[in-house]
């Protein structure tokens, strides 16, 4: 294939058909084509983006709340600039405060005198946050995967299984995780004792909701992939007389795979979701916790700061969402764009 | 001569496509008499579902004309009943129902009951009088064929064309259906034009089988005269002793579709002077 | 030449038998029995062919064939034994190939070597899996994944695979129904000669009497039930007493073929027409009534 030949291929399986045009357009292929997609696909999403930053600037101005404005857009980039700086200057701060430990402790050490550690105790800031919040979902979602993935392959295989377990998944599955979170953190708190920083306890408990809200999709995918194996490819591997692990690795798993990975999307996707909520009650230093200060403060930058949240959700949202749908048309073997 | 029921002349069609002008079909020429059955035959992407989708009126014509009965055609119409491949029955609708659809268009001028004789008159002729109300999920392919079949009839239009007709059914049930067929239009003595690339079936059914050349440009190579009497019953036409001989002879056309194109022009220019200069039995 | 009974036609021990079988789907009051009293003997490097209607069990012969379902009657013997599972002596060409679609041909093909030659060295299996592929002219394309390959190419992986078991027995079920007259014609003619030149026993399900009778050495009907809901049932069998491998065109001139292509196309036909005899239903007549021409107004009714 030529090399641009590839080079769409990429874009097209790593989700990223948006650029296609543009490729197509460098080469002198058909550009009366490409300019009208790269309008089309371009043109117009960004002409209702500004209708709508538009409209949002003229209601914004409009509506008085008992904590100021709705914030138009200047504000809310505004917002997400002082959030910005707010960070850089923290970590000029701990690094500071780095250095001069750093100074005491060589200091100490060389006049003989102990020294003992001193972390800083600074706050955690936006994008500390927005790490944590990430670092959580994950932790959420492999829980999720590595429970999930077993049982719906014995769910799709076995009758008997399929029909113990689809009573109390569908009981399971419509939760809300804000009813599943009381009794997460109870148990956690009495069984988790750890004093890792790593694992705080607000952590494990909203991962342990987000592995409880998203499991359901991977679940239920996957035993609908397993079941629906076309009966001549089981045939086949009856005819050669595999082995049990055999057949799994070389026919269940590969045949299954595309379902299982748009069980993952959707699990992922239910899990951000999720994990906003979780963290707001248990308190993680995460994304929802920062939405539930702000909006505890009250002060005149409430409304613009969570109204920057919201932006970054979503976006971490969309971002997370096109890496699976990349994922999953990598592991699509019947050329069927996801 | 009597004027013919059915008149292709020059007929041409030519699609546009991004690489320029294709030109798929040009000076077709091809007339059946009242109540003939012919066969057209050729390889697959000759254009012969074209120049059956241009008598259907389904596609408009780049050159030349078509008249039936005397009127040019424009158009679709009912009095032209189609059979295709795949009979495309609306799914939730009984096979009556499928049936009474056209019935409907065609005959507003009777009472419901009338209609629904005509449906069940149609229905009854493929061997489906007992199946009026079943759902076309219910049947097999090959009845679900038979209702296209009665669809079609149920029109009583002038002329049937069939387009592949049986081509997505078994071996077998492509047996059965020929029979059905061909008791059915010989009591019925509509006029005919089928399109097929199974030799056994054109010597069968039709009484002549004009060979297509292969595309693009494609026209009437040579047409063959079915002299083997009707009505036609399965075991005599197979023992026919000019069967295998025809037989060899379309198949020969057919695999010589691949030859240079000079010696595909001379046979087939050699063909139509042998077709013109055969007499005339309706004369 | 008069149909023979099955059983008459081999002397020696048959490799695969079938005595008395009978498979039926569903219990009570919703079962439905496809086959019935089924008895077929083949014998070792025979070459038998099975026609029949769709719908009437051809699979559920070539799966109780291959041990892939168990009869509800009778009995399925191999080599005089009764056939318990699945084996890789019989090698199995479904209807729709069952090509792993995330393998490619090489890998496809090397599943079922694996399969059966395991222990041997990797470079041995290799260079087998090769020879397979070049047997059936796919070298070209053995980096390919099925779905980049045409329907005869699919057909000859299956057909690949199936030999890369290095089955005694090679079950085919309806393997070039799908396929066009030029690509069944050339399979046609490699599947003989793989099957002539590798002496495999081979059982061909077809619903193409000419296909039967330009490969095999005995036709047998599967004869539908003379009514909806009866089961299927073998009773006759057609040698074909012409040597393979056959030409195809030769065959058009030969008296024989003829006359054997004549018998077994009416004996199908007349299985066919008594399926649907009794039921023959009289059309009510044609109400005297003219079609409307569009844009010519409603003709007179005439009552």
């Amino acid at each position: 294939m030529r090399v641009r030949d590839r080079v769409i291929h990429a874009l097209e399986i790593g989700g990223l058909d948006l650029f296609v045009p543009f490729v197509r357009l460098a080469t002198w292929d058909e550009p009366g084509e490409q300019l009208r997609q790269i309008g089309f696909a371009l043109g117009v999403p960004a002409l209702a983006f500004v209708g709508f930053v538009l409209a949002w600037a003229v209601v914004a101005g409009r509506l008085e709340t008992s904590i100021g404005a709705v914030p138009g857009p200047t504000q809310v980039v505004a917002a997400a600039r002082s959030l910005a700086e707010e960070h850089r200057a923290e970590r000029d701060k701990q690094a500071a405060f780095e250095a001069r430990m750093a100074e005491k402790k060589a200091a100490a050490l060389s006049a003989g005198k102990a020294w003992k550690e001193r972390r800083y105790s600074g706050r955690p800031t936006y994008l500390d946050q927005i790490a944590t919040s990430l670092k959580t979902v994950f932790a959420g979602f492999l829980i999720a995967s590595l429970v999930a993935i077993p049982l719906g392959i014995l769910c799709g295989t076995s009758a008997t299984a399929y029909a113990a377990m689809n009573p109390l998944i569908q009981l399971f599955r419509p939760v809300s995780p804000l009813a599943w979170l009381p009794i997460v953190m109870i148990v956690v708190s009495a069984t988790y004792t750890s004093a890792d920083p790593w694992f705080e306890k607000s952590f494990v408990s909203s991962a342990i909701t987000v592995a409880l809200c998203s499991l359901w999709p991977t679940l239920v995918n996957t035993a609908v992939g397993v079941a629906a194996i076309d009966k001549d490819h089981l045939n086949v591997a009856r005819v050669l007389r595999l082995s049990f692990a055999a057949r799994v690795r070389k026919i269940v798993i590969p045949a299954a795979l595309p379902y299982i990975f748009t069980g993952l999307r959707l699990s992922l996707g239910v899990g951000w979701m999720v994990l906003i909520a979780a963290e707001m009650l248990a308190q993680n230093p995460g994304l929802g916790k920062f939405v539930w200060d702000m909006f505890q403060n009250g002060s005149s930058e409430t409304l613009a700061r969570i109204a920057v949240a919201v932006f970054t959700i979503g976006g971490i949202g969309f971002a997370l969402d096109r890496c699976m749908i990349a994922l999953q048309r990598m592991s699509s073997h019947d050329a069927a764009i996801a | 001569m009597t004027a013919h029921h059915l008149e292709i002349s020059r007929l041409g069609k030519t699609f546009t496509t991004p690489r320029g002008p294709f030109v798929a079909v040009e000076q077709f020429d091809l007339s059946l008499r009242t109540g003939e059955f012919v066969a057209l035959i050729g390889h697959s992407g000759c254009g012969k579902s074209t120049v059956l989708s241009m008598v259907a009126g389904l596609v408009p014509a780049s050159a030349g004309g078509i008249i039936l009965a005397g009127k040019e055609i424009d158009g679709p119409g009912p009095d032209r009943g189609v059979v295709f491949q795949s009979p495309a029955l609306l799914p939730w609708l009984s096979v009556i129902e499928n049936v009474l659809l056209g019935v409907e268009r065609v005959f507003p001028h009777g009472t419901p009951a009338q209609r629904r004789a005509i449906a069940e008159h149609h229905l009854a002729s493929v061997g489906l009088g007992e199946m009026l109300e079943k759902l076309p999920r219910e049947i097999s392919q090959g009845e679900r064929q038979r209702v296209g079949i009665a669809r079609a009839l149920a029109l009583a239009p002038k002329l049937l064309l069939l387009d592949e007709p049986f081509g997505m059914l078994d071996s077998l049930t492509r047996l059965e259906l020929q029979d059905m067929l061909a008791a059915l239009l010989a009591r019925t003595g509509t006029t005919a034009l089928m399109v097929t690339h199974d030799v056994d079936e054109a010597l069968f059914l039709a009484d002549r089988v004009a060979m297509m050349t292969k595309g693009p440009r494609a026209r009437v190579g040579a047409v063959l005269e079915v002299h083997m009497p009707r009505p036609r019953v399965r075991e005599a036409v197979l023992e026919h002793p000019d069967y295998y001989g025809m037989r060899e002879e379309l198949i020969s056309f057919l695999e010589h579709q691949e030859a240079t194109p000079e010696a595909r022009a001379e046979r087939g220019l050699a063909a139509i002077e042998t077709a013109a200069s055969a007499p005339d039995p309706a004369q | 030449m008069t149909p023979q009974l099955p059983e008459e036609a081999t002397k020696a021990a048959p490799l695969l038998e079938l005595r008395g079988v009978a498979k039926h789907y569903g219990s009570g009051a919703h079962r439905a029995p496809v086959l019935e009293g089924i008895s077929l003997a083949i014998g070792e490097g025979e070459f038998v062919a099975v026609v029949g209607f769709s719908g009437t069990g051809k699979t559920t012969l070539v799966n109780l064939l291959a041990g892939l379902s168990t009869p509800d009657a009778g009995e399925v013997l191999l080599r005089g034994e009764p056939m318990r599972e699945p084996g890789p002596d019989r090698g199995v060409v479904f209807q729709s190939y069952a090509l792993l679609p995330w393998l490619t041909v090489l890998e496809n093909v090397r599943l079922a070597v694996d399969a059966v030659a395991g222990e041997r060295h990797r470079g041995e299996r290799e260079l087998r899996t090769k020879e397979i592929v070049a047997l059936v002219g796919l070298s070209h394309a053995s980096d390919k994944h099925p779905r980049e390959l045409s329907g005869g190419m699919r057909q000859r992986v299956a057909l690949a695979r199936a030999l890369a078991q290095d089955p005694q027995i090679l079950l085919l079920d309806e393997p070039l129904g799908a396929l066009d007259a030029l690509t069944r014609a050339n399979l046609q003619r490699e599947l003989a000669a793989i099957a002539l030149r590798q002496r495999k026993t081979v059982v061909l399900v077809t619903n193409d009497i000419d296909e039967a009778l330009l490969l095999s050495d005995r036709v047998i009907p599967l004869e539908p039930g003379a009514a909806p809901g009866e089961p299927a049932r073998i009773r006759a069998s057609f040698p074909v007493a012409i040597p393979r491998p056959r030409d195809r065109a030769a065959l058009n001139h030969d008296i024989e073929f003829r006359k054997l292509r004549n018998e077994l196309t009416s004996h199908l036909l007349a299985l066919g027409a008594r399926r649907r005899a009794g039921r023959p239903i009289a059309p009510p007549p044609l109400p005297p009534l003219e079609p409307r021409v569009p844009g010519q107004g409603l003709p007179r009714v005439v009552r």
